[in-house]
């Protein structure tokens, strides 16, 4: 538990002192969301059917983006081989690495999700809602991202190869985060999707820092 | 079962499985044409037409067969991939990295078949149904295995990750299994799922026999295409451990 808090406030603080890397995951984001209606046209129509998936998209990449460097720099200046050797459980030190990437780099991007919302013509009542689905996906997206960065350790940085893991397990999450927006924009019963998200969520909250932290391991040695 | 083990165990060693192997070889060999040649004629000629489908049933017997070998594949790398995992039997990890590519290509086969089936049964070349999606994650998975096994600069690594992968991707077989039935959409529910269908089959003979040879010319090449692969990847690696340890002794 001391292992979690450490690594989160030095994290935490490590983040902080870099104040334009904070921005940049949420500028990603409002980046690819004014993509879209570029693309397809201001149309209000075509922005009522595609803003829930394009919200849950661009919050996947968004979180996609930056990952590669999850464990690099603890990799690099050796602190996590010490931390293999000191034997404290690398499960609480992975869980406090994505807890403070989730506050440096979604959190951020869960404030300015809403005012993309309104970008994209929907109902300032979709707020909470957004949020709901929003919070759950963002975890969901750093945890499984957190095993991927794991696995692509020690792989020569900058490459698409952490996307070629990370998409085919994202594709729930995008399922269920933009079927839960969809289906509320549309005054449809959507507690099923909210409920498989947040479902999701609890499901991989323990897992995932265990299976990391043996991914971690695996391929120390 | 630790009599099993042991068995399993002893043709970890490269040698062994080679002697193994290279019998084994010529006979799933000489089976996969005898079966292909036997199926593809059943199929092709000897089955009968759908009275809805016309000629395009034919397509089943290539693309199911795929699908089945697609998800065989898949298990058996799993299976390989927790044995190289807990007991680092090198072999198996070379198995994962010679199989991969083979699980990739059945299940590219199954996507393009069934696609070249959809369009004139379905009306649609694809659509996004539960099944059509899953196997397509699938394909990514593979890719993403091949990718991973070649991504690092220590070829162990390599597959130790490729390992991992493969472990954690094994949640997408439930997945693919039971899509037909946990979503309700256009591709059809198993016909072949159970033994106590095999009695009463939904299937008529007349295409279930076909198909079961295809399946099974399927699996002896999926055999011969596993033995061989793997028996390449340890001479690339032999090959590679005597250049290194040449360019050691100068």
């Amino acid at each position: 538990m001391n292992l979690l808090v450490a690594t989160l406030t030095r994290d935490m603080r490590l983040g902080l002192r870099r104040k334009s890397q904070i921005m940049m995951a949420p500028i990603f984001f409002m980046m690819i969301v004014v993509l879209f209606p570029l693309a397809l046209g201001p149309d209000p129509v075509v922005m009522k059917l595609a803003a829930p998936g394009l919200l849950v998209v661009a919050a996947l990449l968004a979180a996609l983006l930056p990952l590669d460097t999850l464990f690099r720099d603890d990799c690099d200046d050796g602190s996590l081989d010490l931390l293999m050797l000191s034997g404290s459980p690398v499960s609480f030190y992975v869980f406090g690495k994505v807890s403070a990437y989730w506050l440096l780099t979604s959190l951020p991007l869960l404030i300015v999700a809403p005012v993309m919302m309104l970008v994209l013509n929907m109902p300032i009542s979709m707020a909470i809602p957004v949020f709901l689905a929003l919070f759950p996906v963002t975890w969901l997206l750093n945890l499984i991202g957190a095993a991927g960065a794991a696995l692509a350790l020690g792989t020569r940085p900058g490459s698409v190869l952490l996307a070629l893991l990370l998409i085919p397990f994202y594709i729930p999450v995008l399922i269920f985060g933009a079927a839960a927006l969809d289906l509320t924009r549309n005054g449809v019963n959507a507690g099923a999707p909210f409920i498989l998200l947040w479902a999701l969520l609890a499901l991989t909250l323990p897992i995932v820092p265990l299976v990391t932290a043996a991914i971690l391991r695996g391929l120390r040695e | 079962m630790n009599a099993v083990f042991a068995n399993i165990f002893t043709l970890a060693n490269p040698t062994r499985f080679r002697r193994v192997a290279r019998p084994l070889l010529w006979m799933t060999a000489v089976t996969a044409v005898c079966l292909f040649v036997w199926g593809l004629y059943l199929a092709l000629f000897a089955s009968p037409v759908d009275y809805l489908q016309q000629e395009s049933v034919r397509i089943m017997y290539v693309h199911v067969p795929a699908a089945w070998l697609s998800l065989m594949a898949y298990s058996s790398l799993a299976m390989a991939a927790l044995s190289f995992l807990i007991w680092r039997h090198t072999l198996a990890g070379l198995y994962i990295r010679a199989v991969a590519p083979v699980g990739a290509a059945f299940t590219a086969t199954c996507l393009i078949s069934g696609s070249i089936w959809g369009y004139p049964t379905w009306g649609a070349w694809w659509v996004w149904d539960a099944r059509l999606t899953s196997m397509l994650v699938l394909l990514f998975l593979y890719a993403g295995i091949i990718a991973l096994a070649d991504a690092f600069d220590n070829r162990e690594k390599g597959m130790k990750a490729a390992a991992w992968l493969s472990l954690v991707g094994v949640i997408n077989l439930p997945i693919i299994k039971f899509s037909v039935d946990w979503w309700n959409t256009l591709h059809q529910p198993a016909s072949i799922s159970s033994f106590s269908k095999i009695a009463e089959p939904a299937l008529h003979s007349s295409m279930l026999t076909p198909l079961l040879v295809m399946a099974g010319a399927y699996l002896c090449l999926f055999i011969v295409l596993a033995i061989v692969r793997t028996e390449n990847e340890m001479m690339v690696r032999r090959a590679e451990n005597n250049r290194v340890r040449g360019s050691v002794n100068g």
